[in-house]
């Protein structure tokens, strides 16, 4: 038998006579008097609360295997019964969690879209929320935004039904994620810790890309990718992933250029993508100590042993009076002994350290130009 | 194949064609209720939009996950039933309708084992309606129409393919089998690159104690009516990725291929048969 979402709903409704232990749970009406619930791929979610406390009713119209090793005591098995004609019973798996009052990532990002500020203050604010993810020793399997909750203090993962956990096997993969956000070539062969990492990338790198051009806003409209398609992305043709990978070079952001860059990435682990999102800021030191080193391509910079400011830009040359000259796509910008740019040069074939105070640089269209340490330009 | 996720970019085009010819008066009884056939498909068709605005809620509102087109075919013509022309509307416009409800009594299993009457209020999408002819043809000719109109949209070219349920007792007008067979396959023939239209054939017979079934085998419908396999030849042959879904509704394990089809079938067992195309199923593993 397969019911109906509206037979789960009258299920739901008739809760006395239909749970088998969670008899109490009242569903929360809207202001049409119906319950409140929204149906995913495989559950539907009513806001529910039990002796007073809201919470998050999941009932499942799937079997799903993994329930248990997933959600452990919040699972309660075959606990709904479902109305339905047929004459075999049904019961439906139920899942009970923390009902997080907010938004969903999806509704924040159409709410503020255009608006810098608040762009990149949530840009931000994923960035970290998306590193502690990383560090867990799990992973979610479906991060995108419409499975991100965000309240005034925190975002919150919901929707755990495609996630990994230590112990699993390609054989209890059975979700493979959205795939506007999925890297292309996930599947159940590489099911394990990195499923995260490509989604995490994505919605970072639009968060920032939208933070930085707010112009780039009217493309999220009745579209189903955020910015970057994955499948163009890999595939080195997805004309927004270029244009956003020129923005963050212009603009000297280092470490978002290295992000959006592994979104071309043909394998579903990226490379050092947790050393680079949400850096800890680098340790004080003085830019003499500092010595420019090379590591997978790129440049950056480092005291002994130990990368000060990480290998991330296409050319480097050593510090000098403080600053380094470094290039990032064909953008060269000076930066200081914590890697922060404080001088965006733009694009030219003939740049120099700085000396005296002042460096010279030939742009790509042959005029010329001094520049000043304080970062005044002037055109010669 | 059949496994395109339905995303906003990425619509579902569903097609419920209703004949409301004068049969459509007989009475039957399914599940020891009394109602007229137009009656009933009234019901089916009011249950599934319903369905699909319920799978189309999102957090933030509804989702504009399916192009719907209702159409009923009596006397000489086809109708369009939510549109003012034949073609598909966005099923979210149907959010802003101010529509009728009707109060059906519908009798459930309860968890110990009796069964108790709920009353379910129902939208009245489609007016119950039975007179004149039936004129199937021209409905087969409308929808290849409407279908490949869909189809050549380049938006929809990767899209799930488009569904059409014909809900009918199966008596044409207009029509030699032959001819009913051969338009249904082409509209079956049409496509995205994600499959071939799936027809989808409910059968309504007079008479509610006969044999029902529900995604029958081709060999399992040799013995019934001429009718019945005149819709049987008519619809699409399940894609693999429903076999697990059509045997679960089929309750036994017999082997595919299955008919996109039912006969005699419960309300619940038309519902579920329904459900089933337009859920995004996960692509086999």
């Amino acid at each position: 038998m397969i019911a109906s979402v509206s037979q789960y709903i009258l299920s739901v409704e008739n809760s006395l006579l239909m749970f088998r232990t969670l008899r109490d749970i009242e569903p929360v009406r809207g202001i049409d008097g119906k319950p409140i619930c929204y149906t995913g791929n495989s559950a539907i979610i009513f806001k529910v609360r039990l002796y007073g406390e809201l919470k998050a009713l999941r009932v499942y119209m799937r079997h799903h295997p993994n329930l248990r090793a997933i959600y452990r005591d919040n699972l309660y098995p075959r606990e709904l019964f479902i109305c339905h004609e047929g004459d075999e019973e049904m019961w439906a798996d139920v899942v009970l969690c923390e009902w997080h009052e907010g938004h969903t990532l999806q509704r924040e990002i159409a709410q503020h879209a255009g608006n810098s500020e608040a762009m990149m203050q949530l840009a931000q604010r994923f960035e970290q929320f998306a590193a502690r993810i990383l560090d867990e020793e799990w992973a979610h399997g479906d991060i995108k935004p419409d499975n991100i909750i965000v309240d005034d203090e925190a975002m919150h993962l919901i929707d755990h039904d495609a996630a990994y956990r230590n112990g699993f096997t390609s054989e209890d993969c059975i979700e493979l994620g959205s795939r506007q956000y999925q890297h292309p070539a996930r599947s159940a062969e590489n099911f394990g810790i990195h499923i995260d990492d490509y989604p995490i990338a994505l919605i970072t790198t639009a968060l920032y890309a939208l933070a930085y051009d707010s112009s780039l806003a009217a493309t999220l409209h009745n579209s189903d990718y955020l910015l970057i398609n994955p499948a163009h992305a890999i595939e080195d043709r997805d004309l927004t992933l270029q244009h956003i990978e020129e923005l963050f070079a212009a603009r000297g952001d280092a470490y978002h250029l290295y992000i959006a860059r592994l979104l071309h990435s043909r394998n579903i682990v990226l490379f050092n993508l947790r050393s680079y999102l949400d850096p800890a800021p680098p340790p004080a030191c003085n830019s003499e100590e500092l010595s420019l080193n090379c590591a997978h391509g790129l440049w950056g910079y480092t005291r002994g042993d130990e990368w000060i400011i990480p290998p991330l830009y296409d050319l480097g040359f050593e510090f000098s009076e403080g600053t380094a000259l470094v290039q990032l796509g064909r953008v060269w910008h000076f930066i200081d002994e914590k890697g922060r740019t404080i001088i965006t040069c733009g694009k030219g074939h003939g740049i120099k350290p700085m000396r005296d105070g002042k460096s010279h640089i030939v742009y790509e269209d042959g005029s010329e130009a001094i520049i000043y340490r304080n970062g005044e330009i002037k055109k010669i | 194949m059949y496994t395109q996720e339905i995303t906003r970019c990425h619509h579902a085009a569903i097609v419920i064609a209703i004949d409301q010819s004068c049969s459509m008066a007989d009475r039957l009884y399914i599940n020891g209720i009394e109602l007229s056939k137009a009656e009933m498909v009234s019901l089916v068709a009011g249950r599934l939009i319903d369905e699909l605005l319920l799978r189309s809620r999102r957090d933030d509102g509804y989702r504009n996950y399916y192009d719907i087109a209702v159409i009923g075919y009596r006397g000489e013509e086809v109708y369009p039933l939510l549109s003012k022309s034949i073609g598909f509307i966005p099923v979210v416009s149907l959010t802003e309708r101010d529509v009728a409800k009707r109060t059906f009594p519908m009798r459930y299993n309860m968890p110990k084992g009796e069964q108790s009457l709920f009353f379910e209020d129902i939208s009245i999408w489609v007016e119950p309606r039975a007179e004149g002819a039936t004129p199937m043809l021209k409905m087969l000719t409308t929808v290849y129409k409407l279908v490949h109109k869909w189809c050549s949209e380049p938006q929809n070219r990767d899209s799930f393919p488009p569904i059409v349920c014909n809900i009918t007792d199966g008596e044409a007008s207009d029509g030699t089998a032959e001819q009913l067979i051969e338009a249904a396959e082409l509209i079956r023939n049409i496509g995205t690159e994600d499959g071939n239209t799936l027809f989808v054939n409910v059968h309504l017979s007079p008479n509610g104690a006969t044999q029902s079934a529900i995604f029958p085998r081709p060999n399992e419908m040799i013995a019934e009516s001429r009718h019945a396999q005149t819709l049987a030849k008519m619809s699409s042959t399940l894609p693999d990725s429903f076999e697990w879904y059509a045997a679960k509704c089929r309750k036994d394990y017999a082997a595919p291929p299955f008919l996109a089809m039912s006969y005699n079938a419960s309300i619940s067992e038309l519902i579920a048969m329904l459900n089933i195309g337009t859920r995004s199923l996960p692509p086999t593993l």
